[in-house]
């Protein structure tokens, strides 16, 4: 499945392109205000992103997975800009394409079902969920936001952001516990903590 | 670390993060698990930590609004992208001109004509090219001797690193990715192109061989160079060194004539092929 995508981004398929940005542009998009405050330069940061799988995906050897390798190269290039950046007055926030910040915005809950976490699903709760998510110092947002939003595996996980395991899950067992404190009133019952 | 007796509540809290990603086994799982049927407190937090997991679930990131950017960056720079070619770059085997971004077979007939694969590369150093040789230890042995031959100083352009040597190593995409990361090195210096050379296929192709050689077509398309494939023009009418020299490589120059070559099967199907085993 996933080398069947290699093979086809290798080929020039188009669809297959669109589908992994489409999938992979929302998380990519969160990720890179990690490292840099600047829309503009956050934009050109995905942009670069693109491009390095574009000219990089013949020489892409599988070790890891597609969305990881995808999201290194965010990585390692918002980290370059981010020094940079830091360097200099970000001018180009002025100047920002005001849907930049739009597409970087804040989590939104889904309709919330009726079947699990019931405390949690009824929607005031779950835009509170959204607050508490946001609320989190960037590196628990992203970890979190990778493994419970989306889903990652913890392998995927470290191997993106480029940390070990226990240090990952230390980092997603805190902001767990940081959104858990912050729910509280929706949890119905006080105090007790694990 | 593994500590024997009951769980305190305290180490508990310390493990949920590993229990709850399946990290927790044996000894460990278990006092965990004891722990946690015996707590009522600590269960209920567990779950709550769990709650809290499930629910992030139903969060979703907002859609981008750079999706038509980035397919249009792919349309523009795919590696696939038609370009015209224009042979406009002077190979320096006979009179021919190759075009940026050839992959070319060469099929050599003497001694003499193996060793003018070095007159390739000193006419890409005249150029302000760089050059990548890649291939057995025999073969880039002698190509280095031939060079030296010829006035070059090889080991002036090895250590200005005009001239690199790459050796057969590991699969198809980690060659690849070495000499693609050489190509670039190279562009980003500023040097205005990169001659290739593979003398891989002194005896029969193998799979990785093979995969190598049907991806470079692609892979070089979008620089500034020229790769040039040498192969003993004897060994290749039989059999499988065929396959490579025609099948994979769009050029062919042999007996000073460079042309295309009307078996060149594209990468995918060629892939596809060789999956197949067929």
């Amino acid at each position: 499945m996933e080398l069947e995508r290699i093979q086809a981004l290798r080929r020039g398929d188009e669809a297959t392109f669109a589908a992994l940005v489409a999938e992979l542009d929302p998380i990519l998009r969160r990720a890179v205000r990690t490292y840099v405050s600047s829309p503009a330069v956050a934009e050109e940061v995905i942009q670069e992103t693109w491009l390095g799988v574009i000219r990089g995906i013949f020489a892409f050897e599988g070790r890891s997975s597609l969305k990881t390798w995808v999201f290194r190269i965010l990585v390692n290039r918002a980290k370059t800009r981010a020094v940079r950046e830091s360097r200099t007055v970000p001018f180009s926030d002025l100047d920002a394409d005001p849907t930049d910040e739009e597409a970087s915005g804040p989590l939104v809950p889904v309709d919330p079902g009726r079947s699990a976490e019931d405390a949690l699903i009824a929607d005031e709760a779950m835009r509170e969920l959204a607050v508490a998510v946001e609320s989190l110092p960037p590196n628990l947002k992203m970890v979190l936001t990778l493994r419970d939003v989306e889903g990652w595996s913890s392998e995927d996980v470290c191997n993106a952001l480029g940390i070990r395991e226990t240090h990952q899950r230390v980092l997603l067992h805190r902001a767990r516990s940081r959104v858990r404190e912050a729910m509280r009133p929706y949890l119905g019952r006080e105090g007790r903590r694990a | 670390m593994t500590v024997s007796g009951p769980m305190s509540c305290r180490e508990f809290s310390a493990r949920a993060g590993a229990y709850l990603d399946g990290a927790l086994v044996g000894p460990d799982l278990e006092r965990f698990e004891a722990h946690r049927d015996r707590c009522g407190s600590c269960r209920a937090g567990l779950a709550e930590l769990q709650a809290i997991a499930g629910a992030a679930r139903r969060l979703r990131l907002p859609a981008g609004a750079g999706d038509s950017r980035a397919v249009q960056l792919f349309r523009d720079h795919g590696l696939h992208a038609p370009r015209p070619r224009i042979a406009n770059l002077p190979l320096g085997i006979g009179n021919q001109t190759a075009a940026r971004g050839d992959h070319i077979a060469f099929l050599w007939d003497s001694e003499a004509e193996f060793a003018a694969t070095a007159d390739f590369l000193a006419t890409g150093f005249a150029r302000g090219e760089a050059g990548v040789l890649v291939g057995h230890e025999p073969g880039n042995t002698r190509i280095l001797a031939a060079l030296t031959s010829r006035g070059a100083n090889v080991a002036e352009l090895t250590r200005s690193g005009l001239l690199v040597v790459e050796s057969r190593r590991g699969t198809a995409e980690a060659l690849l990715a070495a000499v693609d990361g050489r190509i670039k090195a190279a562009v980003d210096r500023g040097l205005s192109g990169v001659r290739v050379l593979g003398n891989l296929s002194f005896g029969s192709p193998d799979v990785e061989t093979l995969r190598l050689e049907a991806l470079v077509t692609d892979a070089v398309r979008l620089y500034p160079n020229v790769v040039l494939c040498a192969f003993d023009a004897a060994r290749v009418t039989s059999g499988a060194l065929g396959r490579d020299a025609f099948q994979c490589h769009p050029m062919v120059l042999q007996r000073g004539e460079l042309r295309e070559s009307e078996a060149y099967v594209p990468a995918p199907e060629f892939l596809a092929d060789l999956d197949r085993g067929t």
